[in-house]
């Protein structure tokens, strides 16, 4: 179907295009061509259309488009009922479609002005949360009866048995990893003995709890956050307020409880896995058998070393599903707000990891359990 | 009013448009069985019952979303709908919820067709989107996201993108429901300019009366308990004619049981 623009006049030789034939999507870029073109040469006061058999919505809000590039709307004539129809959907006669003014570019000082705000919000929220999860806790723990304790049980499940696998692999491998570089150093001063106190050491105290952290930082944490995170953002946190059930008694407490719960037996299966993986690559590597290796482990470490580390669990555990949860009910916005969180959940849940972590040691240290 | 829009298809001569054949649709168990439904070039085809009866289901089903567990749906121009992927889409869908991409605003969602389909360029596509967007009543609203819209205007943002290709078909799911009345009959005299001014086919599902009486053309009201179609026709006509008593509950909003008293707290 061929579609036209001629530029004509009228019988006072006022300056005017005919359009002819079918517009659709396909011509719509021609017509906003052709009419700029026209427009060019002076300003249209009509546009004849009798010859037009059929307009779709798209070449009609492109030519009003395209007409008021100046500024003024032509005046429409000879129209078919069928074309004046779909014109008068999109175009108001005589008047120009309003174009949003641009939006004003914000200045310098108050961009940082209210990324400090907004600072300050997130750091309010953060403290408000933990007073509302401390607040869950202590309701939970003086009415037993109102937590959901079937939830905290599947949490569990979800969160501590479905991640034993990945948690027992790297606790293999960061044995394996921590024996090797063990040997390698202690044979040069013919120490070879103490690789056995090295690992198990290190592990129990450091490595195991902050690997099983940072795992199930990767794993669940994201999980909790996108959960929580799409509730929010499907309404669903609003609709439990408005049966008057708390979030955080209901969402973030069973949460919290199941992963200061799990943490530490995840981290206790990474010790066992990680000891047994390093006395392996021991007993290959120097010259120590399988049988001692366990012995020197069992002189080497006191019960306080592996109580201190599952002690960092159960506060790893708790720092974990506390800040997903809290990332995930500050989810706004659809699927990009709950990306947005998710990650957002992850990453600071292992910046403040390896800082409690820090802090622990500190804190181990004044105490003199170390 | 121009050439045909579907080749084969003249004024003289309806041929159905979609064609379905002893159609069972459901997830699992089938909701509906045995359907045969002709919807013709310039129907506003109205697909009605209550809810829960398959409407969306059966709307998923002939533009192709869902598989139907038994029978056949065949679009004129198109052949079987669950083969679409990488084609140029020959109709729109309007989903009930509007679907629209939350992280795109409401003019790159009514874009994103016209920049993927056609070689049109930056200028023109805004034009375009400009105009679908004051078609709707979304003028101005363009740069906002749509979690900063309310539902009824994302479901008028869902619309503007399924109007954007200038499909001749087009599927709507409760266009009007959660909607003012005002904007409600808005979009119901939009519906009919589509059909009237370009001879756009419509199938909508609804349960809005008063769009039933002014735009609808033909309609299927389904039945939940037989697992079928109830009655078929001119919505008018069923209104004035029908004595089957589930149809004139529907179309007369009566309780087919007569009135019940309540006597006490709902």
């Amino acid at each position: 179907m061929a579609a036209s623009v001629i530029e004509t006049t009228d019988g006072e030789g006022r300056l005017g295009v005919a359009l002819e034939g079918s517009f659709g999507l396909e011509s719509a870029q021609d017509l906003r061509g052709n009419i700029l073109h026209a427009l060019q040469r002076g300003d249209l006061s009509f546009v004849e259309l009798s010859a037009v058999e059929r307009m779709e919505g798209s070449a009609a809000s492109v030519m009003a488009d395209a007409l008021c590039s100046k500024g003024q709307m032509p005046a429409f004539v000879g129209a078919r009922p069928g074309v004046r129809a779909i014109l008068d959907l999109y175009i108001v006669e005589g008047q120009c479609p309003a174009h949003l003014p641009e939006p004003p570019r914000t200045p310098f000082i108050e961009q940082v002005g209210r990324s400090t705000l907004d600072i300050v919000a997130t750091l309010k929220a953060m403290l408000t949360f933990v007073a509302e999860a401390a607040g869950a806790a202590v309701g939970a723990v003086r009415n037993p009866s109102t937590v959901a304790w079937r939830s905290v049980v599947r949490q569990v499940e979800r969160h501590g048995a479905d991640g034993l696998p990945i948690v027992a692999t790297i606790g293999a491998l960061m044995g394996l990893i921590t024996a090797f570089q063990a040997a390698v150093q202690l044979r040069k001063f013919a120490a070879d003995a103490f690789v056995a106190d090295l690992v198990s050491l290190s592990l129990t105290r450091e490595l195991a709890p902050l690997m099983t952290a940072i795992v199930v930082a990767g794993r669940s944490g994201a999980a909790i956050a996108a959960e929580v995170g799409t509730m929010k953002v499907s309404e669903e946190i609003d609709a439990l307020r408005t049966l008057g059930v708390c979030p955080h008694r209901y969402l973030v407490f069973p949460r919290m409880l199941a992963l200061i719960v799990v943490l530490p037996l995840l981290t206790l299966v990474a010790d066992i896995v990680g000891i047994l993986a390093g006395a392996v690559v021991a007993t290959a590597t120097v010259d120590v058998s399988f049988r001692q290796f366990i012995l020197s482990t069992r002189e080497a470490l006191v019960p306080m070393d592996v109580l201190s580390g599952l002690m960092k669990a159960m506060a790893f555990g708790g720092l974990i599903a506390g800040l997903a949860a809290e990332r995930g009910l500050s989810a706004r916005g659809g699927a990009e707000g709950v990306g947005r969180v998710t990650t957002s959940a992850v990453v600071s849940t292992l910046f403040w990891l390896v800082l409690a972590d820090a802090l622990f040691a500190v804190l181990f240290d004044m105490w003199g359990l170390h | 009013m121009g050439a045909p829009l579907i080749e084969g298809a003249t004024a003289t001569e309806p041929q159905a448009l979609i064609q379905a054949r002893d159609l069972s649709i459901g997830y699992s168990k089938p909701l509906m069985e045995g359907l045969n439904l002709d919807i013709y070039q310039g129907d506003v085809f109205l697909v009605l019952g209550g809810s829960g009866t398959g409407k969306s289901t059966l709307l998923k089903t002939l533009f192709g979303q869902l598989a139907p567990l038994a029978g056949t749906v065949h679009v004129a121009g198109v052949g079987d709908p669950q083969d679409l992927d990488g084609k140029r889409p020959q109709f729109g869908v309007s989903f009930q919820s509007g679907a629209l991409f939350g992280s795109m605003t409401i003019a790159q969602n009514v874009a994103l067709p016209l920049e993927r389909w056609t070689d049109l360029q930056r200028d023109t596509i805004a034009g375009i989107v400009d105009g679908k967007l004051r078609l709707v009543g979304l003028e101005g609203a363009g740069d906002r996201l749509p979690s900063e819209l309310s539902g009824g205007m994302q479901k008028r943002a869902g619309i503007a993108r399924a109007l954007a290709l200038e499909t001749p078909l087009l599927f709507l799911d409760e266009p009007s429901a959660g909607l003012d009345p005002v904007t409600s009959a808005e979009l119901d005299e939009l519906l009919i300019t589509l059909n009237r001014a370009l001879g756009i086919t419509l199938v909508v599902v609804t349960h809005e009366l008063e769009s039933i009486y002014s735009i609808g053309t033909r309609c299927v009201l389904l039945d939940r308990q037989t697992k079928g179609v109830l009655v078929s026709g001119d919505p008018r006509e069923i209104r004035d004619t029908a004595t089957d008593p589930r149809v004139r509950a529907f179309f007369h909003r009566e309780r087919a049981g007569g009135h019940v008293s309540v006597g006490g707290t709902l």
